[in-house]
C-alpha cells in the first residue's frame, strides 16, 4: 500500500513539475510586445471551408478568378479553388521532357500571366501560359531559393552568394543577369537572418522582400533600387536568432527557436498582408492563442493601416493565405477555407 | 521477473545517457528548440544525462536498487508528461528531442515510455523491501508513524 502511496507521490511530482516548466514557458511566450493593433470589427467574414485531407498543399497563387494550390509531396499537382469552393478540381501538369528529374522544394507559381513551377536547386523552370497543361522545361544559368515573375521573360530571383555567405537578389532574363548585394541587410550569420518572403505588387509594378524575423519589408523597383524600407508595427527591429552548428551531421541549425515575427504575407490590390506571429499590448490572450492575426499596410507609403484576424479551424494556425479581390484563402491544417473581407474604405 | 525490469532500465538509461553526452553540442541545440526549455537547455542538457547515469548505477547496486525504481518511475513520468505537454499545448512540434531513439516518432515515444511507466511500477511492488510483505496488511498505524 505505501509504495503505492510512494509511486503517486512520484508521478505527481513528475507531472507537476513539467506542468511548471510549461506554466513558466507559456509566460515567458506570451509577454505583450510593446505595440497596439488597431482592429476594426467585421473585416473578414468565414464563407466556406474544406477538408482537404492533407496538410501538403500551399497556394502558388491566383489569376484574378480562382486560386491555385500546388503539392509539396507531388510537384506535378495543381488545384484550383473558386472563392466559393465549389468548383474545386485537381489536375496533374504534363511536364516536359517527360520524366526530368525536378527537386522536390520546386514549388508552383501562378499569376494572371501563366503557370511556373520553379525549380532553383536543378537550374530549370517550367512554363505555361494561362492553359495550365503542358509545361514546357526553360533551362537556367542561375542556382535560386525564390522567384517572382514581373514580366514577360523576366524574374527577379533570391539566391545565396557564397562569398557573402547570404541572400542576394538578381534581376533574370534569358541573356542577362544583374545582381544586387546590398537589398538584404545581414544582422547575424546571413543565411537565416535575411531569409523572407519575395513579392511582387503588380498595381505599383514593385518587388517586395517582407523578413522573416525583424520588423522589416524593403520595397524595391524592377532594377533592384531600394525604394524605401517599411516597418511593421511590432518591435522586433533586430533579428533574435541564434545558430550553432552540429559537427556530426555536418549541419548549421538554430539552436533556439528564433522569434519569428512576419510567418506568411501576400500583396493584393495595393495592400500588403501580414501574418503576424507576435502579440500586441491590446489584444486579449485568450483570442491570440485561437486565431491567427494579419496586418495589414499600404505597400506604396508603408503605413499600417489596421489589423483583422482569421479564427483557428481545428486548433491549427494558418499556415499560407491570399488575397484575391473581396476574397482571403487561408491554409489550416487540413483544411482550406474562404472568408469575404470587407476592408474598412476611409482607412487607406 | 524484477532481474529483467532492472536489466532493461540498466540498459535504457545507460544507452539514452550515454549518447546524449557523447553528442552532446548536438544534444543542447536539439534541446534549445524545444518550446519548453529554451530558458534552460544548457542545464536541462548536463542534468538529464548525468541523473539517467546515476540511477542506472543505483541500480545496479542491490542496496539502493528500490529508491532507484521509484527514480526511474518518477523520470519516465516526466519524459511522458513532457510529450504530452508537447503534443498537446505547445505552439508547434520540435522534430526530436535527440540522441535517443531518433528513429522513432513522437507517438511511439509515447507508447514506449508509457510501457517503461508500467515497468518502473511493477519492478517498485515486486522489489523486496525491509520488512517485505508484511507491509501490505499492516493497518494504518505504521503508516502514521511513518
Amino acid at each position: 500500500m505505501q509504495k503505492v502511496k510512494i509511486l503517486f507521490l512520484c508521478a505527481a511530482s513528475g507531472i507537476i513539475s513539467i506542468w511548471g516548466l510549461y506554466a513558466y514557458s507559456k509566460k515567458v511566450n506570451n509577454t505583450p510586445n510593446g505595440f497596439i493593433r488597431l482592429l476594426p470589427p467585421h473585416i473578414a467574414t468565414p464563407h466556406q471551408i474544406l477538408n482537404v485531407g492533407a496538410n501538403s498543399w500551399y497556394i502558388a497563387g491566383d489569376d484574378n478568378e480562382h486560386f491555385f494550390l500546388g503539392n509539396v509531396t507531388a510537384p506535378g499537382y495543381i488545384m484550383q479553388v473558386g472563392s466559393a469552393l465549389k468548383d474545386t478540381n485537381i489536375n496533374m501538369l504534363s511536364i516536359s521532357p517527360v520524366g526530368q528529374k525536378i527537386y522536390k522544394s520546386a514549388k508552383l507559381y501562378v499569376d494572371a500571366a501563366g503557370t511556373y513551377l520553379f525549380d532553383g536547386i536543378g537550374r530549370q523552370m517550367f512554363y505555361d501560359t494561362l492553359k495550365r497543361k503542358h509545361l514546357e522545361q526553360r533551362l537556367m544559368n542561375a542556382y535560386f531559393t525564390s522567384a517572382v515573375p514581373v514580366s514577360k521573360g523576366t524574374l527577379i530571383l533570391r539566391a545565396v552568394d557564397k562569398k557573402l555567405k547570404q541572400h542576394i537578389l538578381l534581376k533574370y532574363t534569358a541573356d542577362s543577369i544583374a545582381l544586387n548585394k546590398n537589398v538584404l541587410q545581414k544582422q547575424v550569420d546571413g543565411i537565416f537572418c535575411t531569409d523572407g518572403i519575395l513579392q511582387y505588387d503588380r498595381v505599383n509594378a514593385a518587388i517586395v522582400y517582407l523578413y522573416y524575423y525583424r520588423n522589416q519589408f524593403v520595397r524595391l523597383d524592377t532594377n533592384l533600387n531600394v525604394l524605401s524600407i517599411g516597418k511593421t508595427i511590432d518591435t522586433v527591429s533586430h533579428v533574435k536568432l541564434s545558430v550553432g552548428s552540429i559537427a556530426s551531421q555536418q549541419e548549421v541549425t538554430m539552436s533556439a527557436p528564433p522569434v519569428v515575427v512576419n510567418k506568411a504575407s501576400c500583396i493584393s490590390n495595393g495592400l500588403l498582408y501580414v501574418y503576424s506571429a507576435l502579440k500586441a499590448n491590446n489584444e486579449d490572450e485568450q483570442m491570440f492563442s485561437e486565431s491567427s492575426d494579419i496586418d495589414v499596410y499600404n505597400v506604396k507609403s508603408g503605413k499600417y493601416l489596421y489589423s483583422f484576424f482569421i479564427h483557428d479551424i481545428d486548433h491549427k494556425k494558418i499556415r499560407d493565405f491570399r488575397v484575391m479581390g473581396k476574397w482571403l484563402l487561408a491554409l489550416n491544417g487540413n483544411y482550406i477555407s474562404v472568408h469575404e473581407l470587407r476592408l474598412p474604405a476611409n482607412m487607406q | 521477473m524484477i532481474e529483467i525490469i532492472v536489466l532493461l532500465f540498466v540498459l535504457l538509461f545507460v544507452y539514452a545517457g550515454s549518447s546524449k553526452l557523447m553528442d552532446y553540442n548536438k544534444f543542447r541545440i536539439e534541446l534549445g528548440k524545444s518550446p519548453l526549455l529554451t530558458a534552460f537547455a544548457g542545464k536541462v542538457a548536463v542534468v538529464v544525462p548525468v541523473t539517467e547515469l546515476i540511477i542506472a548505477v543505483l541500480l545496479v547496486l542491490s542496496r539502493t536498487r528500490l529508491i532507484a525504481l521509484y527514480a526511474s518511475f518518477t523520470l519516465m513520468v516526466m519524459f511522458t508528461t513532457y510529450i504530452i505537454v508537447i503534443l498537446k499545448w505547445s505552439d508547434y512540434i520540435p522534430c526530436s528531442c535527440g540522441g535517443v531513439l531518433q528513429q522513432m516518432n513522437w507517438n511511439q515515444h509515447l507508447i514506449f515510455n508509457t510501457v517503461f511507466i508500467l515497468l518502473g511500477a511493477a519492478g517498485v511492488m515486486l522489489t523486496a523491501s525491509p520488512g517485505g510483505r508484511a507491509k501490505a496488511v499492516i493497518p494504518s498505524e505504521q503508516l502514521v508513524t511513518e
